[in-house]
């Protein structure tokens, strides 16, 4: 019971709050009070999504209707919430990334006009994402993905310069796209079911033993390609290295580091996993997708000169990390494989994306604390951070340290993971691949280090100074977790990886033990 | 809690990680207590560490279990000889290197978080030394490879890109280490995999190469390219004298000099010893690369200008003989090797030491500009001189012992091949003394230049010194009791491994025997030596007597040339550097160095011009037309509905 009153909330409280953000501000009363409804509303979703974790570990997962019709035969109609593992898992990186931001934005968002425009946009777009994962229909989730996506454009372009106008159309242009092949998909699944319940749908497809068919086919291909886009896997990728780093950075941040991955990646392995059932082709796309992404993500991100858009190539690149051996995991469960190497791909999978979250999200707010200084993202122009902003520089090099893979930070652990779960199950040249793309990666981070923090203070630098102490804040709590995650593993482990890395596993399991039973 | 401070291994690395981060954390208020935490770090280690070795070799138990199902990552300690040795060393080195630098990084801005770094590269030297799985000393060596690449940074304008090359070239040593340690879960016949959880046996049973098919040789050598790069063997070198130019001087006497050389040699030990036994092939390769290394390193040793820079191609070609030592698979030669590696840790970390004293005085770090540096710095000289001798291989310093000890090596194989390594060797050994020859003479003894900025106040300190004159009696006591290491280290952790029957060492009264090879005994040699000097002085004497001589200016066409200042102008000063102009001059090496100089054999220069080709190649597609974006979407979804179509046999 509490659990149905808590979960909805996690969607409600955010979406309430967008719109009470718009009112209080245009009230010139309560204006100033309008500030801090966002970071508030935001703390009482990561307070919550925390105790949901906790909560659920030791009384399961919980199924909440809302608007719920007690239809024909017992079969409730309505939008269904599941909170299972994986969404407990999505929903902690979305709220802890959001909080952070929204703290750094507190301070950085002071030189723009129409803060409380960018507050409600913000609180939309986390509160849509919330929906996403808690979401157990697919025509919902569509409509959450949307949502996301479309407050996302408008951050996107709220600088209202030339760039960023150029880069918001262009998002536009592929998202829609992306949408377009997205509700394709669903459209044909519920033409062939009569449903938009994930958990119906997947019973049917297995039941009717249609899961070859050619129209299940046609809606798979349509999901994973529009899911792709929103996840920026190469080759729908060209979107994102324009719209992430246009946007203000605490919203880079919520793009690059829960965006991509709550729209995309996670709706994607919620499709193929828990709705069109497990088999090895749908794996082998994944896995194409995310090798691909990795290799050429990162070669595009080390010629990168404007730090922001390196930043946004490397998000591409360390999604595939995630992608691809969530897509080993599959072809191994399909084909019939040890549950232990799956397993171990799927926690290397499903710990990297966290960790990516955090440090990719702690990178661009850092990027941003050095733009604002600074008043340029080109790395040769900068020089000499490490004297002039230490706190800002110490967490950009914690960013720099995880995402390249350097014990003991939190990515080190998540690699090591992927690449022994690669060697496991299997995939010898894969993981050789990843080895090389750490490798390329740190390379990259290593040449940020130097132009950026390291050697002479340049004439640009000469005179900043460092940045307030909301911004220091929201990076600093992301750098301990990138400090922690990783030496935190066994417990992590046990409440958030375990739980979601099963709750996809199993269900993805037990469809195909379904499929095979109706063949029969 | 009390399971770390139970276990006297992980006792001390827990606490040198705690002191590192408290120095750390206290760094811009109050440096003084890096340098205090420093020195009880490496007291604790010490202390504790050679508690520990009484009992090698032995396991000590798991601390933590990360249990991922089929693979269990151990945190896991053991103690063995060799990587006893390690730890205490890099112990060592951190107490010198500390105190070296009360003085010479006093008032740098980065003073305080210097100690931090140096006490965390510690930790990580002590994690690969008593690490009891390959996942334990993966952390550990990573470690040291990120403590490096800030404590170069911390060098002068400049030193960011040795930095940055120093970090890509052991990065990749790194993921190489990573993926040989993850193929090692495909090699079902290596040993002590029981559990899954990579232990690195401590009790000799390594699986023959030849045996373990390609995925052992692919495994072994990744290994090799980790080990080689850490200890700067050809052709990954190339970071270390890009890194000498800039870097402070503590930090390349302290990691490149020392603490890499131990943690890159000890790897390539355990490796060739414990894990796999390399076939004759692999010996020969081995063989190989350490006499190259010794003759090409020490050529652009020769023909350097800069002080540090050549110090830095002598560490490269030392590199040589402990590679060729270990290559040779005989008893003598691997107990010379690692011997080597330990006074190669003491002498040239003291010549690193050496250079930062004489390059504080001589305001430079060019050897053509510096002179006469013998009154000002006297123990300098002495331990420099001492150093060089040693380095050079003269009897009865240690370097003599060791590289002694590797030719006996060499000679023991009974082979055309070990007789041409051996000459390699003997020559680049020759080839050391002429360029230290030249070092000593430009910078201490020959006349300083007419326009030299003698910076005042930069001579020498007690805590300067201090370090520099124990590294130079430990040069002389290894020299003269090398079975202070060889007979109580070396050979109780070789000899339970029985490598090779021939050419094990006896010690009989301080006389060193290799299996009827050839016999050492220093202290004799020491007398003789003794007599020869004196017995030459004593001629020196009797010649001189009775004649005048008589000492003039040199002059030109009658004219005496003077500076404005009355020094004499420099057209009648002799650099040093001038010494060996010839061998830059000669026919087919003039090119090779040349070329050499310019990076011709960089890995890291050509696989940088291959990166960017591919990055120029990807970035040309981006055009940002949204046209050109949308047929790739297209393509993709086209593509993958084709896919999924086939393989689902739909027509």
């Amino acid at each position: 019971m509490l659990m149905e009153t808590i979960v909805p909330l996690m969607v409600i409280i955010p979406l309430g709050a967008a719109f009470t953000v718009v009112i209080l501000s245009n009230l010139k009363v309560v204006s100033r009070l309008a500030r801090i409804i966002a970071p508030l509303a935001i703390a009482v979703n990561l307070t919550l999504s925390i105790w949901i974790c906790v909560y659920s570990y030791y009384y399961g997962d919980a199924t909440v209707w809302a608007g719920r019709w007690d239809g024909i035969a017992g079969r409730p109609i309505g939008i269904e919430l599941v909170c299972d593992g994986f969404a407990r898992l999505m929903l902690v990186t979305i709220n802890l990334v959001a909080f952070a931001a929204i703290i750094f934005s507190t301070a950085y968002m002071e030189r723009f006009t129409t803060i409380w425009l960018y507050d409600s946009l913000f609180l939309l777009m986390t509160g849509a994402m919330n929906g996403v994962v808690l979401s157990g229909d697919l025509f919902n989730m569509y409509v959450f993905i949307e949502i996301a996506a479309i407050s996302s454009y408008g951050l996107v372009a709220f600088g209202t310069e030339r760039e960023e106008l150029e880069a918001a159309f262009k998002y536009l242009t592929l998202g829609v796209i992306g949408s377009t092949f997205i509700l394709i998909g669903v459209t044909v699944l519920y033409s062939l079911t009569g449903q938009l319940n994930m958990t119906r749908v997947a019973r049917i497809i297995s039941l009717r033993g249609i899961s070859q068919s050619p129209a299940v086919i046609l809606a798979a291909a349509s999901l994973i390609g529009g899911l792709s886009l929103k996840a920026a896997m190469v080759p729908f990728h060209a979107w994102l290295p324009d719209a992430h780093p246009s946007a203000p950075a605490p919203i880079s941040a919520m793009l690059s580091g829960v965006l991509i991955k709550a729209a995309g990646v996670y709706a994607v392995v919620r499709i193929i996993f828990n709705v069109l059932g497990i088999n090895p082709y749908y794996a082998n796309v994944l896995i194409a997708l995310g090798a691909l992404s990795m290799v050429i993500g990162v070669f595009l991100a080390i010629g990168q000169w404007d730090f922001k858009r390196l930043l946004a190539y490397h998000s591409i690149s360390q999604m595939g990390y995630v992608v691809m051996s969530i897509g080993v995991a599959a072809a191994v469960v399909a084909r019939g494989g040890s549950m232990m190497a799956a397993s171990l791909c799927m926690l290397g999978g499903l710990f990297h994306m966290f960790n990516h979250a955090a440090f990719k999200s702690l990178l661009f707010l850092s990027s941003g604390s050095i733009e604002q200084a600074t008043g340029t993202r080109h790395l040769k122009k900068m020089g000499g951070l490490a004297r002039r902003m230490p706190l800002t520089s110490f967490c950009c090099r914690v960013g720099a340290l995880s995402i390249a893979g350097v014990p003991p930070f939190n990515g080190f652990f998540s690699k090591l993971i992927i690449i022994i779960g690669l060697v496991v199950a299997g995939y010898p040249i894969l993981a050789a691949l990843a080895v090389l793309v750490a490798l390329m990666t740190l390379l990259s981070f290593i040449k940020v280090q130097r132009y950026a923090l390291e050697g002479p203070v340049s004439e640009q630098t000469n005179s900043v100074r460092e940045s307030s102490w909301q911004m220091g804040l929201g990076m600093v709590i992301l750098a301990v977790v990138c400090v922690l995650a990783g030496l935190a593993l066994i417990p992590l482990k046990q409440y958030l990886f375990d739980p979601a890395g099963n709750a996809l596993l199993n269900k993805a399991a037990s469809m195909k033990n379904l499929l095979v039973e109706a063949v029969k | 809690m009390n399971v770390i401070w139970d276990n006297v291994l992980a006792q001390p690395i827990f606490i040198a990680l705690v002191f590192g981060a408290v120095a750390y954390v206290f760094s811009r208020v109050f440096p003084l207590i890096g340098k205090v935490l420093a020195l009880a770090a490496g007291g604790w280690v010490i202390a504790l560490g050679t508690r520990a070795v009484s009992c090698a070799p032995a396991e000590f138990p798991s601390l933590l279990q990360f249990n991922l199902g089929k693979v269990v990552l151990n945190v896991q300690f053991s103690v063995t000889y060799l990587g006893s040795l390690v730890a205490i060393g890099a112990a060592v080195f951190t107490i010198l290197v500390a105190v070296y630098s009360f003085r010479l990084m006093a008032r740098e801005y980065w003073e305080g978080k210097f100690y931090a770094y140096l006490i965390w590269a510690m930790a990580g030297a002590c994690i690969v030394g008593w690490a009891a799985n390959f996942f334990v000393l993966l952390i550990g060596w990573e470690l040291v490879t990120l403590m490096l690449f800030l404590m170069i940074n911390q060098g002068r304008a400049g030193s960011q890109n040795g930095a940055a090359k120093t970090y890509g070239m052991l990065g990749f040593a790194d993921a190489c280490l990573l993926m040989a340690i993850v193929l090692m879960f495909s090699l079902p016949t290596l040993p002590g995999k029981a559990l899954h959880n990579l232990a690195i046996p401590l009790v000799h049973s390594p699986i023959s190469l030849a045996d373990s098919g390609w995925l052992g040789y692919t495994i072994y050598g990744l290994l090799l390219i980790a080990a080689f790069a850490k200890a700067g063997a050809i052709p990954l070198h190339t970071w270390i004298p890009a890194a000498a130019a800039d870097a402070p001087v503590s930090v390349m006497a302290y990691l490149p000099a020392a603490v890499d050389k131990l943690l890159g040699i000890y790897l390539l030990a355990r490796v060739s010893l414990d894990l796999f036994r390399p076939d004759a092939a692999m010996q020969v390769i081995l063989m190989s690369i350490g006499a190259v290394t010794i003759i090409s390193a020490v050529f652009m040793a020769m023909i350097q200008h800069n002080l540090k820079r050549l110090l830095a191609f002598h560490s490269v070609s030392q590199v040589g003989y402990m590679v060729l030592g270990i290559g040779t698979g005989t008893a003598v030669g691997i107990i010379g090797g690692l011997f080597h590696m330990v006074n190669n840790a003491i002498y040239k970390s003291n010549l690193f030491l050496m250079s930062g004293v004489v390059g504080k005085a001589a305001g430079t770090d060019e050897i053509e500009d510096m002179g006469g540096l013998a009154r000002r710095l006297p123990i300098t000289f002495i331990c420099g001189a001492i150093s060089a001798a040693a380095i050079s291989g003269v009897p009865p310093f240690n370097g003599f012992v060791s590289k002694w000890l590797v030719y006996q090596g060499a000679l023991s194989l009974h082979s055309g091949f070990g007789t041409a390594v051996l000459v390699a060797a003997v020559f680049g050994s020759a080839l050391t003394l002429a360029s230290f020859v030249k070092v000593l003479y430009s910078a201490f003894l020959s006349r300083p230049p007419a326009d030299a900025k003698m910076s005042e106040g930069a001579g020498e300190s007690f805590w300067t010194v201090l370090p520099m004159i124990v590294l130079a009696g430990a040069c002389i006591v290894l020299g003269l009791y090398p079975q202070l290491i060889t007979g109580k280290v070396l050979t109780p952790g070789i000899v339970p491994w029985k490598v090779g029957v021939q050419g094990a060492i006896e010690y009989l009264g301080g006389t060193l025997t290799t299996g009827g090879v050839g016999v050492w005994n220093p202290i004799v040699a020491l007398g003789l030596i003794l007599i020869g000097i004196i017995g030459g002085l004593i001629l020196l004497g009797i010649g001189k007597m009775g004649k005048k001589v008589r000492i003039v200016r040199p002059f030109l066409a009658g004219e005496i040339g003077l500076t404005p200042s009355g020094r004499l102008d420099d057209r009648f000063r002799f650099p040093g550097t001038s010494f060996y102009e010839t061998v830059s001059r000669l026919p087919v090496l003039r090119t090779l160095l040349s070329h050499g100089q310019r990076g011709a054999m960089d890995p890291y220069h050509w696989s940088g011009r291959f990166g960017s080709t591919i990055v120029a190649l990807l970035r040309a597609q981006h055009t940002g037309l949204i046209c050109l974006y949308v047929a790739w979407c297209i393509i993709g979804f086209v593509t993958v509905v084709i896919y999924l179509m086939i393989t689902s046999g739909v027509n």
